[in-house]
């Protein structure tokens, strides 16, 4: 039996889905997995242990096609959009295993209701939707953590960058991703970043590293104009998600917003504090071992989940306070002897 | 859902009935009552629960969590339940929303099954199935096909819409210092310790006829393919029958029946053991509180409702037309009698067997100290 796998199109869910690819990829059932993810995305599951797996698309009109191609007899969505499911039908794969989301039930042959109350869906972590979707087709997963790879060689090359900025070899660091792909509501201002980082600068020695996905850039510059400490910015230097994946692994902790590399930092088991407004927590709430989510509690307009504050006050975002930031920093360092694989 | 799990709230958690679920339920009592320590009022939470389970948590008693122990089958006592602020049931019952209503406690959370969506306020609808049979699975479950999912899921789900966060979900018991000198008295030191020598814990106990269980014959097959393990075979009361006929058949291994282990002494023998071979029951649930490889038998029931085990825990099965049925007894004649526990394919075992030195190790190097 071939199984094609459509892949999140959301960093954070992408990385979110390496558990079920690796089961997948575990599986007897199938005589041959395929991942599909879009192109720019490629770089996360690069020199992971399912990276041979992967078929990148393009466009959108690229997956029906690459489906005709491979002609898998089941196709596991992880992607929650109508489009993944009509595309996989439109393709003619007989099995086709999805969330009952969008809209797209009758598109499907398997498929997951998510709890709910009173009829309206109660947000649950991705990772536990996408594992059992998952288990329509058959695949068992039995950790929930996400596992990525990168090559010693992206990793040497990222250090020699940092050093050629000011941070030498040896010197430990911290990682900063202030940026939001999902839209303005969801980004702390850039001051407060700023404050932050020299914060715990202050207190443990750590250059923050300022870093970001495309049209971040004046983002980023603004936290390192902001900060008292050195912060470095990488708005000018070459970013991919590849070379993301080296920086996070070998920081000290990610300060991030709720945005997709927090994901990155569960990945490789580094401390990470999560700025989250307009979410609900507990679309995310796996993999905290070593994460620590800041929030302003009880607004009544929070979680609104959208793109834009529509009442303009940004209150989630600009009531939450730095000290609670650093707070959590320390807090979910002090965590650290729990990571995986280091002895308490 | 209300965000009504934030301290100083006078919480109530009744606990499931099941060993297996009660364990499961664990990790979200463990982040409540880190919250509600990190606030210094850890005394502001009960537990009500099975007498015989609570043992497992009593690091949390000793923190001052009041304990409630409830007898099987009896009726809780509303007036125990009075003066909370929250209930957070973890049992599926009805008798619990009741009692929670009867008590006048102001949120009421839990899974809407048994009826008792009236008696809440606030409740979550299991996800469910739809479409076909999933692959893997002989019958599709009964209307209203709920989806066969984690016990911990579930429970983590209800918590975080309260505003519980649970950052470790695997269970951490407490072994009981008593408990585990009564374990070493009646097992001696065998062969432990001894060169290439495992002990072998075997949950052989299984009711009469129970589809669950394995029988003696089947167990007795796997155990004499193991060597000179020194192998010990444990049950529940009432399940004492089927050990009796694996001692029986496997003469060398040491057999405690009478009485059986109670679960506080069952948690201390699996810390006692290399390997657990064991049915889907209660106990396998030990194994990942205790982190000790083992091998599960898993024959009538769904594998997804327990398919967040740690990676140390390897379920065996074999797929049935007929199941999972999850009845307590198999109903079929003939060659199709049991065949989901009869056909299961325990080679896997046996050439993990060995992998389980490497394991055994990085656990004992690893493994957080627990009180």
């Amino acid at each position: 039996m071939k199984l094609a796998i459509r892949a999140p199109n959301w960093v954070g869910d992408l990385v979110m889905a390496t558990p079920m690819f690796a089961a997948a990829r575990a599986s007897e059932r199938f005589e041959s997995v395929t991942i599909i993810v879009r192109e720019h995305l490629a770089g996360i599951l690069a020199d992971g242990p399912c990276a041979d797996l992967v078929r990148t698309i393009a466009r959108d009109a690229g997956e029906e096609a690459l489906y005709r191609e491979l002609a898998p007899d089941a196709v596991m969505l992880l992607s929650n959009s109508f489009g993944a499911a009509w595309r996989a039908r439109s393709a003619g794969i007989a099995m086709r295993a999805g969330s009952a989301l969008s809209g797209r039930r009758f598109l499907l042959t398997h498929s997951v209701i998510p709890p709910s109350q009173g009829g309206r869906r109660v947000p649950i972590p991705s990772a536990h939707l996408m594992r059992d979707v998952a288990g329509l087709l058959g695949v068992l997963v039995p950790d929930l953590h996400p596992r990525l790879s990168v090559r010693a060689e992206v990793v040497a090359r990222e250090r020699d960058r940092l050093a050629r900025l000011g941070i030498p070899a040896d010197a430990e660091y911290i990682v900063c991703c202030p940026g939001a792909a999902f839209g303005a509501a969801k980004l702390w201002p850039p001051a407060r970043f700023a404050q932050a980082l020299d914060r715990l600068f202050d207190a443990r020695g750590w250059r923050g590293i300022v870093t970001g996905g495309p049209g971040e850039e004046a983002l980023m510059n603004a936290v390192a104009n902001e900060s008292k400490s050195g912060v470095i910015s990488l708005a000018l230097e070459e970013r991919n998600l590849e070379g993301l994946k080296a920086l996070v692994s070998n920081a000290q902790l990610l300060l991030v917003g709720d945005s997709g590399p927090r994901w990155f930092a569960a990945a490789f088991d580094v401390p990470c504090v999560s700025v989250m407004g307009p979410n609900f927590p507990e679309l995310t709430a796996s993999s905290l071992e070593l994460a620590a989510i800041v929030r302003v509690e009880n607004l009544e307009c929070s979680p609104c989940l959208e793109r834009r504050c529509p009442l303009v006050h940004h209150r989630c975002m600009r009531d939450l306070p730095v000290d609670h930031v650093v707070r959590a920093a320390h807090e979910v360092l002090a965590r650290r002897p729990a990571r995986r694989g280091v002895p308490a | 859902m209300r965000r009504c799990l934030v301290p100083p709230a006078r919480v109530l958690v009744r606990m499931p009935s099941w060993l297996g679920d009660f364990v499961m339920a664990e990790p979200v009592v463990r982040a409540l009552h880190e919250r509600w320590s990190h606030a210094n009022c850890a005394d502001r939470i009960t537990l009500v629960g099975p007498a015989r389970f609570l043992a497992l948590l009593s690091s949390l008693e000793a923190d001052g969590v009041r304990f409630v122990p409830l007898e099987r089958g009896a009726t809780p006592d509303v007036r125990v339940w009075r003066g909370h602020d929250v209930a957070l049931l973890l049992d599926g019952s009805w008798r619990s929303a009741w009692a929670a209503f009867r008590a006048r406690i102001r949120e009421r959370a839990g899974f809407a099954s048994g009826g008792r969506t009236a008696l809440l306020t606030q409740w979550i609808v299991p996800a469910r199935e739809r479409g076909g049979k999933p692959l893997g699975i002989g019958l599709p479950g009964s209307w209203p096909r709920r989806l066969p999912r984690p016990f911990t899921s579930a429970c983590v789900e209800l918590a975080a819409a309260c505003a519980l966060e649970v950052k470790l979900r695997s269970p951490i018991l407490t072994v009981d210092e008593a408990a585990r000198e009564r374990v070493r008295a009646r097992i001696g030191h065998g062969s432990r310790g001894t060169v290439g020598v495992r002990r072998v814990l075997v949950h052989a106990g299984s009711r009469p006829d129970s589809a669950k269980g394995v029988p003696a014959e089947q167990w007795a097959g796997i155990l004499r393919s193991m060597g000179d393990a020194d192998i010990v075979l444990t049950c529940g009361p009432g399940e004492e029958a089927n050990a009796r006929n694996v001692k029986a058949l496997v003469p060398s291994a040491t057999l405690l029946d009478d009485p059986p282990l109670d679960v506080a002494e069952l948690l201390a023998a699996h810390e006692l053991a290399d390997v657990v071979l064991t049915s889907d029951s209660g106990p396998r649930h030990l194994s990942q509180a205790s982190g000790v490889p083992t091998f599960v038998l898993c024959g009538p029931t769904d594998p997804r409702h327990t398919s967040d085990h740690d990676t140390s825990v390897h379920v065996l099965r074999t797929e049935v037309a007929c199941g999972p049925c999850h009845l307590e007894t198999c109903p079929l004649a003939g060659e199709r009698r049991r065949a989901c526990m009869t056909g299961i394919d325990a080679r896997p075992l046996m050439n993990a067997f060995p992998a389980t030195e490497a394991k055994l190790l990085s656990r004992r190097i690893s493994a957080p100290t627990r009180a």
